[in-house]
């Protein structure tokens, strides 16, 4: 009874947002004529719509046509209509849509570093938008801003005020992004990936903040993301896009829980779940170490004067084919300390053995000799293969280092290529025309050539989409299994950490905090740093 | 590749550029086998008007203005190109030390590179050329040792972010030694800025060997478009075209130099592609 009642409320009501047969028309040279097609939905007040999808489902362009901000002439809108409050405005023509933008509607981008200005102060940020779109005076202007800043949980706004972009932490930056969206107090708030560049729990606030924001004034928020925890915790209503069409929408709960559409499905359980997997019973053997490390310290400089300890007092055992997970936040000295095992920056103390090598008693032609031993994939599969290289030569270089026969080198190099899942021609062929997750394979195949008995693997799978996500972390289970492989593996994920790793280690501010079998630290953990870690990680699902 | 020259020639004023300055290059390696006067041989009275009995008329001496433009290419472009290269080489291996190994070394030789930064470019290059004495040698020594310091800098930047990249860590993890990260991964990433500083140096070398003639500061022996203003300038109210002449020639070179640098320039920068 009830809930046919509030179903003829909102028929009554007119949607704040109705898009109707929208198209997106690409450039002809790009590899698909659409961007996105057919696509109807609508956004009553109050609601929360996301967006999910994978890198090139269109989402992204479907957030800026509303705001007709779509990187003309290449990429335009060649059909449908974009109905806010009754207004088309796909024909509304610029001079109105500037009045739309900032005042009507807003956006909040996925990187506050890049869409603020940065050589204006916070202060100035915001006060232009004020001074565009209202006749408030200046003092009338400067307490509206504290107001904002205020209710977006930002302490004392008027250091916030002051401030420049870089002198504030990430969180702080999206924060004072969201105030800047908020402060013409918008009808409509389009959030496109806004917490992806922010730690879980920096994105756990920031999520709770937009929803008590659009809560208290009614606002009607579209919000475009790749992740299905996000859409747990945010979303009243879903629409999952593929390849430029919606293939589903629907209330969250039941998109969720109850996925009728294949690629839904996929994608959901291309998700790793948050419980550990279940190990084959090898567990009890006490492998022989591979991998020593001694209170491994290292302190950085700061322009100040003053330095920082990025890795501090860091001791750890690897045994052999076991896997070594360890998670943080930005800043917690993770990737510091994969440096330092790299031996790509010189430790101030401590002490690495690998394989009964002290690592650190070699000089630099000997180190060069035993580097074949510790191979690493980096996180970002555009920058970590040289552009103008070819695959086969990338692949190739290591092994012709070490003056192996041409040969050889050919032979291995194809059997590797085929061995990490890519066909033997790719070896001809220039980075630039594979895909993130064909190039991280290339990464994978470049390290693995050199038999190494440690791997370590950089965020290695946090560029990549869920499902390509899945693809490589199966394939680094499955390498490691045949080649009896050890792995470091640093994420920021808890997901993938709880997918591939045998033991995890979390590090807050460059010390160790806590560290054990995955099953007792993802189970129990100890640590309140931990257990906050754990509380962040957003939306439980089914399969946590 | 083949894209970045499709880029570079759609453009039609550095076609053009590219044109005209093949054509300059083609005179000074084959005019003076196709001409047949010597420059410095007296050949008519002197002040003989252009397009008469000589092409572009005779000078103070009545040597041939002609002549003396062929042969002048030839100088003005060897020094200007010999003197580039030095820059280029010199600027590159300084920078790329500086920039891959950074620290106390890096300190030294960006310390270095602005010492030379600072002394007046022209007048340094004079102090080299008159303690060397005057010939194509120590003026090529002259321009290169005041070339370098820019290229010096723009590589050491270049290097610096390109040290930074996952490719090349990625590369030290595999054992490579320096010499190859340096010349085989970062370098051939950071040509295209380079080929660009190169061209826009061969233009102030032109410039530089000019105005160094110009001054006296030149083998007697040997014609350049900078001697050949010098020689006419006292001349210039009533003979002025000895002056205009050779002016041109430089113009031209420079103006076109210029543009293909700058065509190269977005031509081969990725953000403009499309």
């Amino acid at each position: 009874m009830l809930s046919t009642l509030s179903l003829r409320i909102d028929r009554m009501e007119e949607p704040l947002l109705d898009v109707q047969n929208l198209a997106i028309t690409l450039p002809s040279d790009a590899d698909r004529r659409h961007a996105v097609s057919d696509l109807n939905f609508t956004l009553r007040r109050g609601e929360t719509l996301c967006v999910i999808g994978e890198s090139g489902s269109g989402k992204s362009l479907t957030g800026r046509a509303i705001l007709q901000l779509l990187p003309k002439p290449h990429v335009r809108l060649s059909q449908g209509r974009i109905l806010f409050e009754g207004t088309d405005l796909v024909q509304l023509g610029e001079a109105g849509m500037r009045k739309i933008r900032g005042n009507s509607i807003s956006m909040i981008f996925q990187e506050p570093m890049t869409a603020l200005n940065p050589v204006l102060s916070i202060g100035r940020q915001i006060d232009e938008v004020l001074i565009a779109h209202t006749s408030l005076s200046r003092t009338e202007r400067g307490r509206r801003m504290r107001e904002i800043l205020a209710e977006t949980n930002l302490v004392d706004p008027d250091r916030i005020l002051r401030s420049y972009p870089h002198q504030l932490s990430g969180g702080q930056r999206q924060r004072a992004m969201i105030a800047m969206a908020l402060i013409l107090e918008p009808k409509l708030i389009i959030a496109d990936e806004p917490t992806t560049a922010l730690d879980v729990t920096t994105q756990a606030q920031i999520l709770r903040l937009m929803k008590q924001i659009q809560e208290r004034h009614r606002a009607g928020l579209l919000f475009i993301t790749h992740d299905f925890g996000v859409v747990a915790e945010i979303a009243d209503r879903v629409i999952v896009m593929e390849r430029g069409r919606a293939v589903e929408s629907g209330p969250a709960k039941e998109v969720l829980h109850a996925p009728s559409h294949p690629y839904t499905k996929s994608l959901m359980a291309a998700v790793p779940s948050l419980t550990p997997r279940i190990r084959d019973g090898q567990t009890a053997l006490e492998p022989t170490t591979l991998l020593a490390v001694d209170s491994l310290s290292k302190a950085y400089l700061l322009p100040g004067g003053r330095s920082i300890k990025a890795v501090d007092n860091v001791s750890l055992r690897l045994g052999v084919g076991e896997t070594l997970g360890i998670v943080g936040e930005s800043g917690s000295g993770k990737s510091s300390l994969a440096r330092l095992l790299l031996r790509l920056s010189e430790p101030d103390e401590g002490s690495i053995r690998l394989d009964d090598v002290d690592l650190l008693a070699l000089n630099r032609s000997q180190l060069r000799d035993k580097r074949h031993l510790f191979q690493v994939v980096f996180q970002d599969p555009y920058g970590s293969l040289n552009p103008r290289w070819n695959v086969g030569r990338i692949i190739g270089e290591g092994l012709r280092l070490r003056k192996e026969p041409e040969r050889k080198v050919q032979e291995k190099s194809e059997a590797i290529i085929e061995l990490v899942g890519l066909d033997r021609r790719a070896l001809s062929r220039f980075p630039h025309e594979f895909s993130g997750g064909q190039r991280q394979r290339i990464a994978i195949a470049r390290a693995l050539i050199m038999d190494p008995k440690l791997l370590i693997a950089d965020e290695a799978v946090s560029a990549l989409d869920v499902s390509i996500q899945a693809q490589i972390l199966k394939l680094l289970d499955n390498i490691k299994r045949r080649l009896n492989l050890s792995m470091i593996f640093i994420t920021h994920d808890l997901r993938v950490a709880a997918n591939i790793c045998d033991t995890v280690m979390v590090m807050q501010s460059g010390r160790v905090v806590e560290a054990g079998p995955v099953e007792i630290i993802f189970r129990a953990p100890q640590q309140e740093y931990t257990q906050n870690l754990f509380a962040a990680v957003p939306g439980r699902l089914e399969t946590d | 590749m083949s894209s970045t020259a499709e880029r570079f020639f759609s453009n039609r004023t550095a076609a053009t550029a590219t044109i005209v300055i093949g054509l300059i290059v083609l005179v000074a390696l084959v005019g003076p086998f196709l001409y047949p006067n010597d420059p410095s041989a007296v050949v008519a009275k002197p002040f003989e008007l252009p397009f008469g009995a000589y092409p572009l008329g005779t000078d103070v001496l009545g040597r041939d203005v002609a002549a003396g433009l062929i042969y002048g290419a030839r100088t003005s472009l060897t020094v200007a190109l010999v003197a580039s290269l030095a820059a280029l080489l010199a600027g590159t291996l300084i920078g790329a030390t500086a920039g891959y190994y950074g620290g106390l070394l890096g300190d030294m030789l960006m310390r270095c590179t602005e010492f030379f930064q600072t002394i007046p470019t022209f007048l340094f290059a004079v102090v080299i050329v008159a303690v060397l004495t005057p010939s194509m040698t120590s003026i090529a020594v002259g321009v290169a040792a005041v070339s370098w310091p820019p290229v010096a800098r723009l590589v050491r930047a270049e290097f610096l972010s390109m040290r930074q990249r996952e490719f090349v860590h990625a590369a030290e993890c595999l054992g490579a030694p320096d010499h190859q990260i340096l010349f085989q991964h970062i370098l051939p990433n950071c040509l295209a800025p380079i080929i660009v500083m190169g061209s826009l140096t061969v233009a102030q070398a032109i410039l530089l060997e000019s105005a160094l003639s110009f001054l006296g500061l030149s083998d007697g022996s040997t014609f350049s478009w900078g001697y050949m203003i010098g020689a006419g300038r006292t001349f210039l109210r009533s003979e002025w075209w000895l002056c205009a002449i050779p002016g041109m020639a430089i113009l031209v070179t420079v103006l076109c130099i210029n543009i293909i640098g700058e065509a190269l320039n977005d031509a081969l920068n990725p953000l403009l592609k499309d």
